[in-house]
């Protein structure tokens, strides 16, 4: 039983690497909102070091599902996990994209301007945090309960969303000095925003992980 | 128009030993339904039901039963039966007979003797198992000359020449190389367009790949029957699911 032995570790592998991106891109999302709401350059920099590694990460995971549905031809709830895992990773990615590139916002980008904004954001990337924290508990242990806890969260991230763009326009309307970091302000909001739907499509994913059935919705790719 | 074929509570004993536990289940028409389960589950057993072939076996005991549409098979002659449930199994079984003689054997017992409608037959059969361009120079030759993927597929001919409402198939392929593997999968698929196919297997990709329905024994009794895709991504019963991923023991 060997073979078998080995299989079940490549499994086992595989979930700890998915749970390890999943912490890593919380972390990161987290630190962007310590950029952002304290100025905590650091925490920007964290974000930025750590970009190559969960990119190889992230590779390293998606060779593994290819490895696994290649040569141990997964059946059942392996095969849903391996392949519910391909799909979560590419969310997970993207989430990771965002942060990175908010990270490197923040540093460009002078919010003394705007701190209100900067409080608005760092909210909104504390409550994105926690829809992907509570989203990756619900795939890791087949969740589905949890999983659709996480759906309920992202009103208010949209809510929020909502009301930094119109306090933006009314930013820009009143052509004061911080209205030359609107642009940078909306594309953070919206990183956030977008992070609360991955989240949301990483709980798709743990629910058809532990039923089989995908309930998905289509997500339309705005940014 | 194909027959569905099906049991309802079916019990098999060999001796003191019960083999087959209150089995129900339909095998649609123009449809594969595969068996699978570990060895010694009762799959083969129920196969055999399906045209009594346990019936010679001493010992055996069935209570249950079996219906070819809506007739009930303990009733039915059993040569009849046969001829309207065919038959393939594991390993090859040509007859000792000449490739010609193989495919019309059945027609001949029911009393076809006209040259011209056997040939016809031969040559139809033997086209539409893929095996004509391969044979048809040496038609005269025994069947136990052929490979064992093309001596798979005469059986399939032989089988089919009697034009059966029901095809079982006992892991056809277990013995076969990946290409004649695929090939007797493409006939079966073929072949389930106007009859009814149920097959045994051990391979459980050939099961995903082939059947529309699949049943999974275990310990003679029918665990889950559902859905091809639905078994195999989302077992409802822990004994299918450690079955598929190979958690059993």
């Amino acid at each position: 039983m060997r073979t078998r032995t080995s299989y079940l570790k490549q499994l086992d592998k595989l979930g700890r690497h998915v749970s390890a991106l999943g912490k890593g891109v919380v972390d990161s999302i987290r630190d962007t909102g310590f950029a952002i709401s304290e100025g905590n350059e650091e925490a920007a920099q964290e974000v930025i070091d750590g970009h190559s590694v969960s990119e190889h990460l992230h590779r390293s995971i998606e060779d593994s599902c290819m490895n696994i549905m290649l040569l141990q031809s997964p059946m059942a709830s392996d095969l849903r996990m391996v392949t519910a895992t391909f799909r979560a990773i590419s969310d997970l990615a993207r989430i990771e994209e965002m942060a990175y590139e908010t990270a490197l916002l923040s540093q460009e980008t002078d919010l003394t301007l705007a701190p209100a904004f900067a409080q608005q954001l760092g909210d909104m990337s504390q409550r994105a945090a926690t829809m992907l924290e509570r989203a990756m508990e619900a795939f890791n242990s087949s969740d589905v309960e949890g999983a659709e806890s996480v759906f309920l969260m992202d009103d208010a991230v949209d809510k929020i969303f909502d009301a930094v763009r119109a306090d933006i326009i009314t930013l820009l309307r009143q052509g004061d000095d911080a209205a030359t970091i609107a642009p940078e302000l909306l594309t953070i909001a919206k990183y956030y925003e977008r992070m609360g739907d991955h989240a949301q499509s990483i709980c798709d994913w743990a629910i058809f992980r532990a039923t089989g059935e995908y309930r998905g919705r289509f997500m339309v790719e705005e940014e | 128009m194909a027959e569905s074929m099906s049991v309802e509570h079916l019990n098999l004993w060999y001796g003191d030993n019960q083999a087959l536990t209150d089995v129900s289940l339909v095998a649609p028409a123009n449809e594969i339904t595969a068996f699978i389960g570990p060895s010694g589950c009762g799959k083969s057993t129920l196969l055999r039901c399906l045209n009594r072939m346990n019936d010679r076996i001493e010992g055996c005991r069935v209570e249950g039963v079996v219906r070819l549409g809506d007739e009930d098979v303990s009733t039915s002659d059993v040569y009849a039966l046969r001829r309207r449930v065919g038959m393939v199994f594991q390993k090859p079984n040509p007859f000792p007979l000449s490739i010609y003689e193989n495919v019309v054997y059945g027609l001949r017992r029911q009393g076809h003797a006209r040259k011209v409608e056997l040939d016809e037959v031969v040559e139809r059969t033997l086209q539409s198992v893929g095996l004509w361009d391969e044979v048809k120079d040496k038609l005269g030759k025994s069947g136990l000359s052929l490979s064992g993927g093309q001596a798979q597929r005469l059986c399939i001919a032989r089988a089919m020449a009697v034009n059966p409402d029901v095809l079982l198939m006992d892991e056809p392929t277990s013995a076969l190389d990946p290409i004649s593997t695929a090939m007797v999968e493409e006939l079966a698929t073929q072949i389930a367009k106007e009859h009814t196919v149920v097959i045994v297997t051990h391979n459980m990709q050939q099961a995903t790949r082939i059947s529309q329905k699949c049943a999974f024994f275990y310990l003679g009794e029918l665990v889950e029957f559902a859905p091809t895709a639905q078994l195999f991504s989302a077992p409802r019963d822990k004994r299918t699911e450690d079955y598929l991923t190979g958690r059993f023991g």
